[in-house]
């Protein structure tokens, strides 16, 4: 992985003490309460219902053991023994002080970390496909170009106050697991005729209060001018983006407006005329300087032999349904990634506390190079570990309740903090979660509906991700009661499709059964293996609403 | 009102005609600005509609411009003006960064002045965004502003322009 040079460290021991600065000032009454806002949010620092917030940037969800030893370290000594990891494969801590903020950002620091633009209306963490480098069928690694945009982005002079936050995504191909069309720029990167490495460049995407999928505004750049160009498009943005009204700010909006044809004019004029052959073109020696960061793991040539998984299965079922859904193929023989659930029965989706972080460290020592990758959908995965070693770890995970085999089936639900926790939302989810785990305890019944994503969001800002599921749920509140709007049809893989309403919301005890009721209109049309996806892309809502909404059963 | 340049506190040889003071009657207010060898900041609208009148002195004439303003020409009148001041009205508004860094790849080399709301926590961006010039809001500056240029003291960004 990226390792910090003497720059690197010196700019986030520099940000430290600038952000230490700043909230003494805070403190002591000579910085304005509005302007300290928007500092400590540039500085992943909310301040939600019960306690301030405080978001950690793991750039590209790519972590070290140490780093992961360090965050448990921090939740014991400054919160209260958790964490919570999100859909920017980022991690927060719910209960930091405020005046404490600054000593956690200097912890975080001595291992290469920082919370740096992880909030505020800037660019944010760049994230990826977790599998980057390691599954079969990917153009290149998107991790070195992550690199190099977190480098460019990271403090920019110009873009530190964008009419509204920007999401970059990196993508390779085929499958999207980075819900890259969804994103404020989604890139994608593949190879034109002439096998160069390029991207294909999607911008306006967005989910929020107007859910849109993005349009592609430049169909190759070659990776060459990957930071010129954004640069192009962000500037275009900061300039022309409506500051008006914060829920038309996104550059989504600002597409939509234009057009995508007029954006990508604009773009491809500020582009050629000023940036394009600036200094922000990258040599080939400094892309070939960011590959060298994220060489292949010294992997074991003899780890294909000495194979024996049928005797593993025969020790345990646990395992093996474990196997089957919790590991995926690894591009080496021998290799699997796995998939750590961070989706425990009847717990918080996301969370982990301080003593599963030190088992995670420990085992990622173990099992897979000392690495750790968190996901977009609030997993963690080791990326390669040798299929000879897998029983070892599932018992290992298993001890520490990390080896729910669930990974992508009806309980592996994105789901936002909600109410509790966040001062924007308007219902409850972690209860709601609950309740559906409660109802579809059996794993068997799971692993027979096949992959579905389930994803829910307190309040329309969506950071649930409701709008992309399978089957999304929105909390909405009406005369101080939580009620729960269904939209189904949802997708935020390379098919991606914003989910339709299919009625009115229900009440907080109905949640369960309503998913019961979509399952059972899914079970019934359902042809041999087709998946929920291809049900509803094959039938339509229509079934499902006669049938949710039906007056009896 | 404080202005650091190249990190020291500067007198201000300048005044400002502000928009108000051309509501009335624009060409009587420019003509009075003009009537002595004051150096004076013309909003961008007033100074295209007199521009005539204002164009032979660079010495003495600036622009003032804000996110709102129609500022695409305004590359053709850098040999007329030796001063830019782009205009902060909130600490929200980034556009003024951008609009630097334009004005200054576009080759203009005068006085690159930040107004409006200009304090401690901007200057390092503003200054590596194009800015040359900071006019600090009085009631947020102190012995402590200085500290703002220093803080930082390495960052990613090719270091473009000056």
């Amino acid at each position: 992985m990226y390792l910090y040079n003497n720059d690197d460290q010196q700019l986030v021991d520099e940000r430290v003490e600038q952000y230490r600065d700043q909230t003494n000032r805070f403190l002591a009454g000579t910085l304005p309460e509005d302007e300290f806002l928007a500092l400590r949010l540039m500085n992943g620092l909310y301040v939600q219902r019960q306690a301030p917030m405080l978001r950690v940037a793991i750039p590209y969800g790519l972590m070290s053991s140490v780093q992961m030893r360090k965050l448990a370290q921090i939740s014991r000594k400054y919160d209260r023994n958790y964490g919570h990891f999100t859909t920017r494969t980022n991690i927060q801590f719910n209960w930091p002080k405020l005046e404490e903020v600054p000593d956690i950002l200097a912890e975080l620091a001595t291992v290469q970390m920082h919370a740096i633009q992880t909030s505020g209306n800037c660019i944010r963490n760049t994230t990826t496909d977790p599998y980057s480098g390691v599954y079969k069928g990917e153009t290149a690694d998107p991790r070195p170009y992550c690199e190099i945009i977190r480098q460019w982005s990271t403090m920019h002079p110009e873009f530190a106050y964008l009419p509204r936050k920007f999401k970059i995504a990196v993508t390779a191909g085929p499958e999207d697991r980075a819900a890259s069309q969804v994103h404020d720029i989604g890139l994608h990167l593949i190879k034109n005729e002439a096998g160069e490495i390029g991207f294909e460049v999607i911008v306006g995407g967005g989910l929020g209060r107007t859910p849109i999928i993005g349009k592609v505004i430049k169909e190759f750049l070659p990776e060459e001018h990957l930071r010129s160009y954004l640069d192009a498009v962000l500037r275009v943005y900061n300039l022309n983006g409506r500051r008006d009204n914060k829920y038309k700010a996104r550059i989504k909006i600002l597409v939509k407006a234009f057009g995508a044809e007029k954006m990508a004019a604009l773009v491809e004029e500020e582009w050629l005329n000023f940036t394009k052959d600036s200094d922000l073109l990258l040599t080939n020696t400094e892309i070939e300087k960011f590959k060298g960061y994220f060489s292949p793991a010294d992997y074991d040539t003899q780890a294909a032999n000495n194979i024996d998984l049928t005797a593993d299965f025969a020790k345990s079922d646990t395992f093996e349904a474990w196997y089957k859904r919790n590991t995926v193929e690894h591009k080496i023989d021998g290799y699997r990634i796995v998939v750590i659930s961070l989706k425990p029965h009847l717990l918080p989706p996301g969370d982990v506390t301080d003593l599963q972080m030190d088992v995670i460290a420990d085992l990622a020592d173990q099992y897979s190079f000392g690495e750790i990758r968190s996901t977009h959908d609030q997993n963690l995965v080791f990326a390669d570990v040798k299929i000879s070693e897998l029983y070892r770890l599932w018992e290992g995970l298993t001890e520490a309740n990390l080896a729910r085999a669930n990974i992508d089936t009806l309980t592996d639900m994105i789901v936002c903090p909600g109410y509790e926790f966040c001062a924007l939302a308007n219902a409850e989810t972690l209860p709601i979660a609950e309740q559906i785990n409660a109802k579809f305890d059996d794993l068997d019944y799971l692993y027979d509906l096949g992959d579905i994503q389930v994803n829910m969001s307190g309040c329309l800002n969506a950071c649930g991700h409701h709008h992309v599921a399978d089957i999304g749920i929105l909390g909405v509140e009406r005369q101080g009661e939580s009620y729960y709007q269904f939209t189904l049809g949802g997708s935020s893989k390379s098919d991606a499709a914003i989910g339709k309403t299919i009625g009115k919301a229900v009440a907080s005890t109905e949640v369960a059964t309503t998913i019961e009721k979509i399952l059972h209109v899914f079970v019934e049309n359902r042809v041999e293996d087709e998946s929920f996806r291809e049900v509803i892309k094959r039938i339509g809502l229509l079934p499902f609403k006669e049938f949710v909404y039906a007056a009896s059963h | 009102m404080p202005l650091l340049i190249n990190g020291k506190l500067c007198d201000d040889s300048w005044v400002s005609l502000s928009a108000e003071d051309c509501a009335a009657d624009a060409q009587a207010a420019v003509k009075k600005a003009r009537s002595t060898n004051q150096p004076v900041i013309y909003p961008i609208a007033a100074y295209l509609e007199n521009r005539e009148q204002l164009s032979n002195n660079a010495a003495i004439t600036g622009l003032f411009i804000t996110g709102d303003d129609d500022w695409s020409e305004v590359k053709d009148l850098f040999d007329e003006v030796s001063l830019i001041a782009i205009e902060f009205p909130i600490l929200r508004d980034g556009r003024g960064y951008s609009i630097a860094r334009d004005i200054t790849r576009r080759g203009f080399g005068g006085e690159v002045r930040a107004v409006g709301d200009v304090a401690h926590d901007r200057l390092d961006s503003m200054l590596r965004s194009g800015f040359n010039a900071l006019m600090v809001s009085e009631d947020r500056f102190s012995d402590d502003t200085f500290k703002a240029l220093t803080e930082m003291t390495v960052n990613y960004q090719p270091t473009h322009l000056r």
